[in-house]
């Protein structure tokens, strides 16, 4: 019978990154763009997020926490999309000191 | 330049000679203009303005015109997109495409359009009687990119 899990050999282990256990506080650069950007009333911030790493999702989670406009405009099944340094990232993408994070609506051009 | 975000107009059949000059393989260009309509979901529309993401829509862009190169057989790619304010009639963006053949021209240009309305960072505004409004994106754009991926759906 195959056990549920097993420890791997010591040979078998997995380099660990420590980077991405210990928690780390960052400082990004926030964007709002296009409806976001009039629905918060400024087009950027200065925020500080921790996190094992720090991710878009704890951005999102502090931004969220600020009730009102904020926790309406990014709630659950509103449309937008996250890029940071300009390429769309995911909830657990991680987000580093220095980096440029957007929140962008929909887009509409064309 | 392949690629250009300008409040400018643009002039369509000087940007084509410029981008088939002195290319004798090019044996067909296929283009696209889109320009503004002057009613949108039922209401006039008096003027819109359109913002973008400097530095993303750049690369975004090229992309998507990236993955036109690999897809398609084709010798060259423009795409011009105007932000600003802009009026019913103008032109708003430009895509051409050169290609020895009609075929992969037209696929590529419809390719770049489909693509550019679903992950290029642009937002339109448009000033109506009852004042400003946001306009929403279309489920039919998702649908329009959905149909060159083998699983029929595009990200956005």
């Amino acid at each position: 019978m195959q056990p549920a899990f097993c420890i791997p050999s010591a040979a078998k282990m997995p380099m660990l990154d420590y980077r991405h256990t210990t928690p780390a506080t960052v400082t990004v650069r926030l964007v709002f763009l296009a409806r976001l950007r009039e629905a918060f009333g400024r087009s950027e911030e200065s925020l500080t997020v921790t996190g094992s790493p720090p991710t878009v999702g704890a951005v999102l989670a502090l931004l969220r926490a600020r009730d009102g406009v904020w926790a309406r405009e990014l709630g659950v099944g509103r449309a937008f999309r996250v890029a940071v340094n300009h390429a769309v990232a995911a909830e657990h993408s991680t987000v580093r000191d220095a980096d440029e994070v957007a929140l962008l609506p929909p887009v509409t051009g064309g | 330049m392949p690629i250009r975000i300008d409040t400018a107009d643009f002039d369509v059949g000087r940007e084509i000679d410029a981008l088939r000059a002195g290319d004798p393989r090019v044996g067909a260009v296929a283009a696209f203009v889109g320009t503004v309509r002057d009613v949108n979901d039922a209401a006039a529309i008096s003027t819109m303005t359109l913002e973008h993401y400097p530095g993303m829509t750049e690369k975004a862009l090229a992309a998507i015109v990236d993955e036109a190169r690999a897809r398609f057989d084709i010798l060259d790619a423009l795409v011009i997109h105007r932000v600003g304010e802009l009026r019913p009639i103008d032109q708003i963006v430009f895509v051409a495409v050169t290609s020895g053949h009609r075929g992969d021209a037209f696929d590529a240009c419809r390719f770049i359009m489909d693509f550019l309305k679903i992950r290029a960072p642009f937002w339109k505004k448009e000033v109506t009687a009852d004042g400003a409004r946001w306009v929403d994106a279309r489920e039919s754009d998702d649908a329009a990119a959905a149909q060159w991926e083998p699983d029929g759906t595009a990200r956005r």
